[in-house]
């Protein structure tokens, strides 16, 4: 199983936040979801990958090759969803088509056509005058129908409402039907991937925290609720994190069976991924 | 490609770009019958002046507006250096508009209007080192600080002489020798002259856009 | 063929599936020679990652349940001794697995346990 995405090393500074050696591979055949909190390097990480920011240092391949050398041939196997604004708005969709098509040489206006007919969107119809999720609906139009073989896709279900976020993550899982595909979309909006997602990838003030399979994190992560009293110097080590109200403690441990012996009258349960993802991003601090 | 991207400036101010046409033909039709000893030259200048100078303010507005789009179309397999290529495409394309516009008209109008082909070399290199200083600094610094520092340049430029009239009192150019040169040698300096100064300030764009961050 | 996930229980999900499968052979819901599913329709289906149904896959497949042709698929292994000498321990693991379950809710430990088991197995 080759790797669709390997990045490798990103280091970029601004002046109040940086990527310190940010590095991640994703497989083929996967929806990686990228998760964080707002601020933590999403956006500027897939801005470095699609050559949008210029990186300090480190190598992004796509495909097996090296994205520098090879911009424009990469570029054009890979399909792109942005967060707001990335239209001119006094354009009609058909305009906005005739600007993107060229780009690519895979385009189909076939498969334009039937997305848009799908998606029951009308292609003389201005940008501006559109909502949100038609908007969304349409960059995800150009984005599916130059036969791109990467999707990369930043805050795609953010501002949306559930109907149509559930459209979107039905269109990624039928995308990935034919095979030797991969999916990577950044999103705070950790439900959806629940539903989708093979891999997950964490980041936090421009690092890395990790980089896992969505049902081995599940498996292996569980929530914990007790008594404070239970609680003591040794067994809160073996806790990711530990909330505690005066009613008990709620904590997220991949320590089971240590903290079993270690305390009676628990109930345990599964971790959903926003558990996960807030017992790391507050168990650093 | 790289007309598509020309095509896309014309798209996203389309009303302005007809205006700007109509005016184009209109303005020496109006010029040479309502004040036929207006040298046919000043007219052309001032078309392509006109012409270039505001469109590309137009244009540069309108791609402000939406600077995430020129962030999508760079994302995609548009390579930078195309885009840079765009605007200076725009720019001969308008260039030859202008001339073709003109020189029907003054076919129409007034034949001893036509101008021959050192004046036109000679408007297309004063273009040419306008938008040829303007463009990297637009790249550089954006619409809005580029128009800002050219407005200065300018009223700077057209005070100069006013304030320091002792100065150029004392300057006398004798112009007199420039008119012996044959036409063809002067017409091969325009030339290269023009080329000149478009290579390097594309290649100065170039390396402007590529390094910045969208 | 029958797969029920459960998110309540603590076994992980890979291991549930597997099982189930490995069930379905052994009762002969699932024939010798017969295909199983696509990997990534059944993920769909069953809605987990692509991912956990190739370890799934890969350990069936090692554990000689199942053999695999690239570009065809996935197939249940055909005539295997080990395989039902294997699946008969695999029945009586599976049987001590929910014994040892029930013993751990009702506090009775290990020692207890096998002290039970000396007893229980003399008496037959």
């Amino acid at each position: 199983m080759s790797n669709i995405l390997e990045v490798t090393g990103l280091n970029k500074s601004y002046k109040k936040f940086s990527l310190n050696d940010v590095s991640f591979t994703l497989p083929e055949d996967c929806i990686t979801g990228f998760i964080g909190v707002n601020g933590a390097g999403k956006t500027t990480t897939i801005r470095i990958i699609l050559g949008l920011a210029h990186k300090a240092s480190g190598t992004i391949k796509v495909f097996g090759k090296d994205m520098e050398s090879n911009e424009k041939e990469l570029k054009n196997r890979i399909g792109i969803v942005l967060d707001e604004g990335y239209f001119y708005d006094e354009l009609t969709m058909d305009e906005m088509k005739s600007i993107i098509a060229p780009a690519y040489s895979g385009w189909s206006d076939k498969d334009y056509k039937e997305y848009m007919d799908r998606f029951t969107l009308n292609p003389r119809q201005k940008i501006s005058t559109l909502s949100r999720g038609m908007r969304t609906k349409f960059a995800l139009t150009l984005a599916l129908s130059h036969g791109a073989d990467l999707l990369i896709m930043d805050e795609p279900t953010s501002g949306l409402d559930p109907l149509v976020r559930s459209q979107l993550l039905e269109i990624m899982t039928d995308y990935m039907k034919p095979g030797g595909k991969g999916v990577f979309f950044s999103t705070h909006i950790t439900s959806d991937l629940d539903k989708v997602a093979d891999m997950l990838i964490l980041i936090h003030n421009g690092k890395i925290l990790f980089e896992k399979e969505k049902d081995c994190l599940l498996d292996n992560f569980r929530l914990v609720k007790g008594d404070n009293k239970a609680l003591n110097d040794e067994n809160r080590k073996l806790f990711l994190s530990i909330q505690t109200t005066d009613f008990g403690f709620t904590g997220v441990t991949d320590k089971l069976s240590e903290v079993q012996k270690s305390m009676a009258d628990i109930l345990v349960e599964r971790p959903t991924i926003e558990n996960i993802m807030l017992a790391h991003v507050e168990g650093g601090q | 490609m790289l007309l598509h991207l020309v095509k896309k400036d014309i798209l996203i101010a389309k009303k302005y770009v007809l205006v700007i046409m109509l005016f184009i033909i209109a303005f020496p039709l109006f010029v040479t019958v309502v004040a036929p000893q207006i040298e046919g030259l000043i007219s052309f200048l001032y078309i392509v002046a006109l012409g270039e100078i505001v469109l590309l303010q137009v244009i540069s507005q309108e791609e402000a507006k939406y600077p995430k789009a020129a962030a999508l179309l760079c994302a995609s397999s548009y390579p930078r250096s195309t885009f840079v290529k765009a605007k200076y495409t725009f720019f001969l394309l308008l260039f030859a508009y202008c001339y073709i516009a003109y020189t029907l008209v003054m076919l129409v109008v007034n034949r001893a209007g036509v101008l021959d082909l050192t004046a036109i070399l000679t408007v297309l290199l004063v273009g040419i080192i306008i938008y040829g200083i303007y463009i990297p600094v637009e790249f550089k610094f954006g619409a809005v600080k580029a128009r800002f520092i050219f407005t200065i340049a300018i009223l700077a430029l057209a005070l100069g002489p006013m304030l320091f009239t002792d100065l150029f009192a004392n300057i006398t150019i004798d112009f007199s020798a420039l008119a012996t040169i044959p036409a063809s040698i002067k017409n091969i300096v325009l030339a290269l002259a023009s080329i000149a100064v478009f290579g390097i300030s594309i290649m100065a764009s170039t390396k402007i856009y590529l390094n910045k961050d969208l | 063929m029958k797969i029920l996930i459960s998110y309540a229980c603590d076994k992980p999900l890979y291991q549930q599936i597997k099982e189930q499968i490995i069930d379905a052979i052994l009762k002969g819901e699932l024939a010798e020679g017969d295909p199983l599913p696509s990997i990534r329709s059944f993920a769909n289906d069953i809605k987990v990652s692509v991912l956990t149904i190739r370890r799934v896959y890969d350990e069936l497949e090692q554990e000689r349940f199942t053999t695999s042709q690239v570009g065809i698929g996935t197939f249940v292994s055909t005539g295997n001794v080990e395989l039902l000498r294997d699946s008969k321990r695999h029945m009586v693991e599976k049987k001590m697995q929910e014994l040892i379950d029930t013993a751990k809710i009702l506090n009775i430990t290990k020692e207890e346990l096998n002290s039970m088991m000396d007893i229980l197995y003399e008496e037959d």
